[in-house]
C-alpha cells in the first residue's frame, strides 16, 4: 500500500474561461472551468491544475474569482498558477479556496519568494513550476535550461540546478514541463524527469508530451514522477482519466479508482446550449425518440423524474406528455463516451410519438434488393409468443396444448420447463445447431407458459434483464 | 428531499490558512457554520472544528495568546465533540518536533514527528485508510478507503485504542484518532470527495442514545 500516483488534468484559463490554442494569439474559448472541474472530479481526477496563461495581460481578480467558483463545487484539491508574483497573490488564491499555488517566472527572478511562501503557508502549498528546454551551449553541448515567460525566454539556470535550489528554498513539489516534449505527443521527457528525480527528493509532477496511454506509466516507472499532468489529451477526450489510471494499474502502479457513484453527469452542450437526448424504453429496449435538452430541462427532469426537453422550434422548455398525458418516467440517465449525447431510460405511460405510435422510429426502410432473402432474423422478439399464451389463458381454446398445460397447473408446467431445459442442454453438446434451436424454442415456449401461469409479466423479466445489464441506474435520493 | 436538522458547526478562527473549503464542505452537508474567535461561543460549542494549514508552533502560540486554547478545552470538558483537521489534528497531541519541540493541547497521548529521512516528504496525494474500528467517525467507511493527504509530520506513539484508522507512508501512522469526544484526522476530508463527505457527516451525527 502506498500513496497513489496522481492524475491531474490541467485547465488553461484566460479571463475566467477555459481556453485552447497553440499560441496566445490563436486562443479560443473552450468552456466554463467550473463545469469542466465537476466533470473531471466525477471521472476520478485526483487533483486539478488551473494555469492562467493570460496572467500578464489580465487583471488578477478574475483568477481569484475563478478559484472561488471552483472551490464552491469541488471536493478534491486544486492548484492555481500563472502570474503569482507575491505572498499577497498566493494568499488571495488560497483564501479563495485553492489548495496550493504554482510559481514559475517570479520564483526564478527572486528565489526568496519560495521561502516566503513556504514560511507563510507551509511547503506543501508551494509548487514550483519549471519549464525546461535543451539549449546548445557555446561548446555545442545540449544543456537543459530553465525557460521563463511561458517557456519562451531562456535563463542561465540549469533545470537540475534550479530544481535543487527550489527544493532547498522550501518548495513542496516540482511541476516539470519539458518545452521540448510539450505538444509533440511523443511521450513525457523521461531524460529530463530522471535528471530532476536525481536532484530532488520532493514530489515531481510530469508534464508535457503525453500522447499514448503507456506514456503516463513510463513517466512514473522510468521518469520517477509522483504525479502526471496533461491538458489537451483530457480536454479533447483522447483519453479519459479512467483509461489513464487503468493503464497504470495494469503495470502495478497504485491508483485511486474513480468514485463508484457519479452523483450527476454533466453533458457537453453545443454552442446553443443544447444536447440531444435519446429516449429508450427500459423494458423493451426500444428506442422511442430523439429530442433536445438544455441544462434547465435536464435539471427539471432530475427534479421531477419525468422527461423534460427543450423545443428548438418553439424555443421553450416542455414536459413530454404535457398535452397528450403520455408522460415518460425517467429511471436512468446515461451519458455517451464523449459527453455529447444523453440517454434517458424511461417507463412510458403511453405512446412516445405524436402520431400515436409507441416509437417515433416506426417507419422502416427495406434494405437490400427487392426479393433478396434477408436471411434469418438476428433478433428474438417474444412479444407475439407471450401475447398468444396470454390470449389462451384469458379465452381458452378447446384442444389447445397451451390450455392443457395451464389446466394441469404450475407444478406440471415447471416440470416441463425442467425437461425442456435438460433437452436444450443435451442438444447443445450432442445435436446440430438446428436441433439446439428447436429445443431452445420449446424451452422458451414452456417458460412463457410458466410465467403466464404464475402471473409474471414479460415486462417483469425485461426489467430484471435491464438491471442485469446495468441499464437501470436509479439515482439514490 | 428532507435533510435532518444538523447541529451548528463552530469553526475556530485563529488565523491559520485556508478554511474556506472546510466551511463549504460543512455547508454542503446542510450544517450551519459559525467561524468565530469568540471565546464563549467556542467554549459552548457542541460540534467544534479546529482547522489548520500552517506551522505547529505559531498555531499553538495563537491559541494560547487568544485564550482559545482554554475555550477549546472547556468545550471538550463540557462534552462538545472536537474535530482536529490536518494541523488541527496534530495540535491534539502532547507535543510536536516541527521547528523545535513545542507543546500541544495534549488531549490525545502521542508526539508529532517528521517522516523518516528516506520517505518521500511531503506526503502529498491520495492514500488508503486501514480501518481499526467500525463506528463513530468512521462508521460506514469501507476499509482501504482513499483520502487526500498533504503533510510532512505525523503522530507517533498513539495508543492503539485511540486509532480509528491508520495509513501507511514509510510505516503506519495514526490517520484518524477518536478518543471519547476528541476526534481528528491527518488528511483533508473536505478534499477527499465522497469518503470525506461521509466522515464529516458522521461528525455531525447525534450520539447514539
Amino acid at each position: 500500500m502506498t500513496v497513489a500516483v496522481r492524475v491531474i488534468p490541467c485547465l488553461d484559463v484566460a479571463n475566467g474561461r477555459v481556453v485552447k490554442g497553440v499560441s496566445f494569439e490563436s486562443l479560443r474559448d473552450a468552456g466554463d472551468p467550473v463545469e469542466a472541474a465537476i466533470r473531471y472530479e466525477a471521472e476520478g481526477a485526483d487533483e486539478l491544475a488551473f494555469l492562467d496563461i493570460a496572467a500578464a495581460h489580465e487583471k488578477r481578480g478574475t483568477l481569484v474569482d475563478l478559484a472561488s467558483r471552483v472551490a464552491e463545487v469541488l471536493s478534491i484539491p486544486f492548484t492555481v498558477g500563472g502570474g503569482v508574483r507575491s505572498v499577497e497573490d498566493a494568499d488571495a488564491l488560497l483564501r479563495a479556496g485553492a489548495d496550493r499555488v504554482t510559481v514559475n517566472t517570479a520564483a526564478v527572478e527572486d528565489p526568496s519568494l519560495i521561502t516566503r511562501l513556504a514560511e507563510q503557508f507551509g511547503a506543501q502549498c508551494v509548487v514550483v513550476a519549471i519549464d525546461g528546454k535543451r539549449v546548445r551551449d557555446t561548446g555545442g553541448l545540449a544543456v537543459m535550461r530553465v525557460m521563463t515567460h511561458g517557456g519562451r525566454r531562456p535563463t542561465d539556470r540549469t533545470v537540475t540546478g534550479w530544481a535543487a535550489a527550489a527544493a532547498a528554498a522550501g518548495a513542496g513539489e516540482i511541476l516539470l514541463t519539458s518545452v521540448d516534449a510539450d505538444g509533440t505527443q511523443a511521450g513525457f521527457d523521461l531524460e529530463m524527469l530522471r535528471a530532476v528525480r536525481a536532484a530532488v527528493d520532493i514530489p515531481i509532477v510530469a508534464s508535457g508530451g503525453a500522447g499514448q496511454l503507456d506514456d503516463f506509466a513510463k513517466a512514473v516507472v522510468i521518469g520517477g514522477a509522483d504525479a502526471v499532468l496533461a491538458a489537451s489529451v483530457f480536454h479533447d477526450r483522447i483519453f479519459t482519466i479512467g483509461a489513464v489510471k487503468e493503464a497504470m494499474r495494469r503495470v502495478g502502479l497504485a491508483i485511486r479508482p474513480a468514485p463508484a457513484r457519479v452523483r450527476t453527469l454533466l453533458p457537453r452542450y453545443d454552442a446553443s446550449g443544447l444536447v440531444p437526448v435519446v429516449m429508450r424504453d427500459v423494458v423493451t429496449g426500444n428506442v422511442l425518440t430523439l429530442a433536445w435538452t438544455n441544462a434547465e430541462a435536464l435539471a427539471k427532469t432530475r427534479e421531477t423524474g419525468l422527461a423534460h426537453f427543450y423545443s428548438r422550434s418553439r424555443k421553450v422548455l416542455w414536459k413530454k406528455g404535457e398535452t397528450s398525458g403520455n408522460v415518460q418516467r425517467v429511471v436512468g440517465i446515461s451519458l455517451d463516451c464523449d459527453d455529447d449525447t444523453v440517454l434517458y431510460d424511461v417507463r412510458p405511460s403511453g405512446p412516445a410519438c405524436h402520431t400515436g405510435a409507441d416509437s417515433c422510429f416506426s417507419r422502416v426502410e427495406t434494405l437490400g434488393a427487392p426479393g433478396e432473402d434477408a436471411g434469418p432474423a438476428d433478433a428474438l422478439d417474444l412479444t407475439a409468443l407471450f401475447a398468444v399464451v396470454r390470449a389462451r389463458k384469458e379465452s381458452p381454446v378447446p384442444g389447445s396444448y397451451t390450455n392443457k398445460l395451464l389446466e394441469a397447473g404450475v407444478s406440471r408446467i415447471a416440470q416441463k420447463v425442467g425437461e425442456e431445459a435438460v433437452e436444450t442442454a443435451l442438444a447443445s453438446v450432442t445435436g446440430d445447431a438446428g436441433a439446439l434451436a428447436g429445443e431452445a424454442a420449446d424451452l422458451l415456449y414452456h417458460l412463457a407458459v410458466l410465467l403466464t401461469a404464475r402471473g409474471v409479466a414479460p415486462g417483469d423479466v425485461a426489467v430484471k434483464l435491464a438491471e442485469r445489464r446495468g441499464a437501470l441506474r436509479r439515482e439514490k435520493p | 428531499m428532507t435533510t435532518p436538522p444538523r447541529p451548528p458547526v463552530t469553526l475556530v478562527d485563529y488565523g491559520v490558512g485556508n478554511t474556506a473549503s472546510v466551511i463549504r464542505a460543512f455547508r454542503r452537508l446542510g450544517a450551519e457554520v459559525d467561524f468565530t474567535a469568540d471565546l464563549d461561543r467556542v467554549a459552548s460549542a457542541r460540534r467544534l472544528v479546529l482547522p489548520g494549514v500552517a506551522a505547529f508552533q505559531p498555531a499553538m502560540n495563537r491559541l494560547l495568546e487568544t485564550g482559545l486554547e482554554s475555550a477549546v478545552r472547556a468545550a471538550v470538558k463540557r462534552g462538545g465533540r472536537l474535530l482536529g483537521l490536518c494541523l488541527g489534528f496534530q495540535l491534539l497531541f502532547e507535543e510536536s518536533e516541527e521547528h523545535g519541540v513545542c507543546r500541544g493541547l495534549g488531549l490525545v497521548p502521542g508526539r508529532v514527528r517528521p517522516f523518516p529521512a528516506r520517505v518521500r516528504t511531503p506526503h502529498v496525494g491520495w492514500n488508503q485508510l486501514l480501518a481499526r474500528r467500525p463506528d463513530g467517525f468512521v462508521e460506514g467507511l469501507p476499509d482501504l478507503s482513499w483520502v487526500y493527504f498533504v503533510h510532512s509530520f505525523r503522530p507517533e506513539g498513539v495508543e492503539a485504542a485511540d486509532v480509528a484508522a491508520a495509513c501507511n507512508h514509510g510505516g503506519e501512522f495514526a490517520a484518524i484518532v477518536q478518543r471519547e469526544n476528541v476526534w481528528g484526522c491527518q488528511f483533508h476530508p473536505e478534499k477527499s470527495s465522497e469518503n470525506g463527505r461521509l466522515l464529516l457527516s458522521n461528525f455531525l451525527k447525534e450520539d447514539a442514545a
